[in-house]
């Protein structure tokens, strides 16, 4: 806990009833009326961790060191933990979902985030092991952040209005056929009372690495390691967590690279990746080739973009905003 | 014993009352804050020893002073003494029955207040708490002394918590000038 005291100067009241008043305008200028919700999720994360996720959480954990110490001596394990929140600027500008503009294009690539637009995200970097570092080898460091969306203050009948809309400008069928079974099921995150919880590892490995003001950049070779995808790169960027999560924030943002999935596999090349925090989904701009199970695709535009998610591929086109599972114009 | 989820609400309906609390002992936001997510979690790893026949909101202002006691002892600064230490227990306490009842909330309360301030104590309250300059840099801004804003938010500081007092008891719409 800091010992320096906050408010100090000459204009610190020191009568307790103007030091209650003090503290109410404090507060009432830092959230207005709104609930603290990175306190609340803090204070939920650690009873949740506690009561529900301390197990799967220990046993991941394990596994990470144990791989971790086979290449080298874990000599930094730092935690930093910072929540994030979606603001209602952002509600607003998602629930109308109408997919034509470049900024809500990117949106209609992600159904569920129109429904999570009044829900609440907390990005943790939970964990950093840093594996041994000497001159001459490459740098391997690995992340693990802690994703959490819960309810926001916002009212239920808001979430509901945002789902519906998703639903009216974008079929079912369509959806279906970018989203897996599991994300359509969290459309309705929005109307659930508790947060809902995603564990992302990051394993990354770079000739080279700095740290900047606003986060972690890799490069050389950089290969980053991420569930069932392996994301080779000219340079990464790991940005610090935010206090706000804003429309073009990511988890994780590559350039030049190219993109493995195992399973089903899928291979694409693209001038940039981001990984949106909220979805978990890989973005990729500026794509010269994708090739999945069922053939190659090369004939992209510079607005189209691809998302990957660990089972799905879409391709969305820059000039209409339309969804395309790629399929139709595979070679 | 409150499962998570009740728990979770029971933050949500608590914590800002308690991180006024908190604020108003600790002086410290930060600390604060660290404070109220403390007292929670204890609460939460005591829940089977609370008495649910007790009111919740005592329970936790209580968890709460005794992690600013241990606070104080770490830092010897900011005491108060028994009688104001009621005092700020006074005020919460009223303020979260008064909730707990169905009535308006703090801050929406404050809201109706700051616009009954008069002009100047409002554009200074504005400056010192909502634009997050300090004393000096107020003075500077709108061009008095520094005396003079120390003053004006003294001033404030009394007819806003009247304002508060007055809605507390519910003879709301009196002007506070």
């Amino acid at each position: 806990m800091s010992i320096t005291p906050e408010f100090s100067d000459d204009f610190t009241p020191e009568s307790v009833d103007a030091r209650w008043m003090d503290a109410v305008l404090r507060e009432h200028a830092r959230l207005g009326s709104e609930d603290d919700e990175e306190l609340i999720l803090r204070v939920t994360r650690e009873i949740s961790q506690v009561s529900q996720v301390s197990q799967v959480s220990q046993v991941s954990q394990v596994s990470q060191v144990s791989q971790v110490s086979q290449v080298s001596q874990v000599s930094q394990v730092s935690q930093v933990s910072q929540v994030s929140q979606v603001d209602e600027s952002r509600a607003s500008q998602i629930a109308p979902f109408v997919g034509t503009s470049a900024t809500k294009r990117h949106f209609s690539l992600s159904p569920w985030i129109a429904a999570a637009a009044v829900i609440a995200l907390s990005l943790t970097l939970l964990m950093t092991l840093k594996t041994g570092y000497q001159p001459g080898q490459r740098q391997a460091d690995e992340f693990r952040f802690f994703v959490q969306v819960m309810p926001s203050t916002l009212s239920q009948t808001s979430s509901e209005v945002g789902l519906t809309k998703v639903l009216k400008n974008q079929s079912v069928s369509e959806i279906s056929a970018f989203l897996p079974a599991s994300d359509i099921a969290s459309a309705s995150l929005a109307q659930m009372r508790l947060p809902d919880f995603r564990i992302e590892d990051f394993r990354i490995t770079a000739d080279r690495s700095r740290a900047m003001p606003h986060g972690l950049i890799y490069e050389g070779d950089v290969l980053v390691e991420h569930g069932g995808f392996r994301i080779e790169a000219a340079s990464v960027h790991l940005p610090t967590p935010s206090s706000k999560v804003i429309a073009n924030e990511a988890t994780l943002m590559a350039s030049r690279v190219r993109v493995e999935r195992t399973t089903p596999a899928c291979t694409v090349e693209a001038e940039s990746l981001r990984i949106d925090p909220t979805s978990g989904q890989i973005i990729l701009t500026g794509v010269s080739r994708a090739q999945t199970e069922q053939g190659e695709l090369t004939d992209f535009a510079p607005g189209d973009l691809v998302v990957l998610t660990d089972r799905a591929f879409a391709v969305e086109r820059g000039s209409d905003g339309s969804f395309h599972t790629g399929l139709e114009r595979i070679r | 014993m409150a499962s998570p989820e009740q728990f979770s609400e029971l933050v949500r309906t608590h914590h800002r009352d308690l991180l006024v609390y908190a604020l108003a002992l600790t002086r410290n936001s930060a600390t604060a804050r660290d404070i109220v997510q403390e007292a929670f979690i204890t609460a939460y790893q005591k829940r089977g020893t609370f008495d649910e026949t007790r009111d919740f909101a005592t329970w936790m202002r209580g968890i709460v002073r005794n992690k600013w006691r241990e606070w104080l002892r770490k830092n010897r600064r900011y005491d108060l003494g028994d009688h104001e230490l009621s005092r700020l227990d006074e005020d919460i306490t009223a303020w979260q029955s008064r909730r707990a009842e169905g009535g308006s909330d703090l801050f929406a309360e404050l809201d109706d207040c700051l616009c009954l301030l008069p002009p100047l104590l409002q554009e200074t309250v504005q400056a010192y708490y909502y634009e997050g300059r300090n004393g000096d840099e107020v003075a500077a801004h709108l061009g008095v002394a520094p005396a003079a804003i120390r003053k004006r938010l003294e001033r404030a500081r009394i007819l806003l918590k009247q304002c508060l007092d007055r809605k507390r008891s519910n003879a709301t719409n009196l002007p506070v000038s």
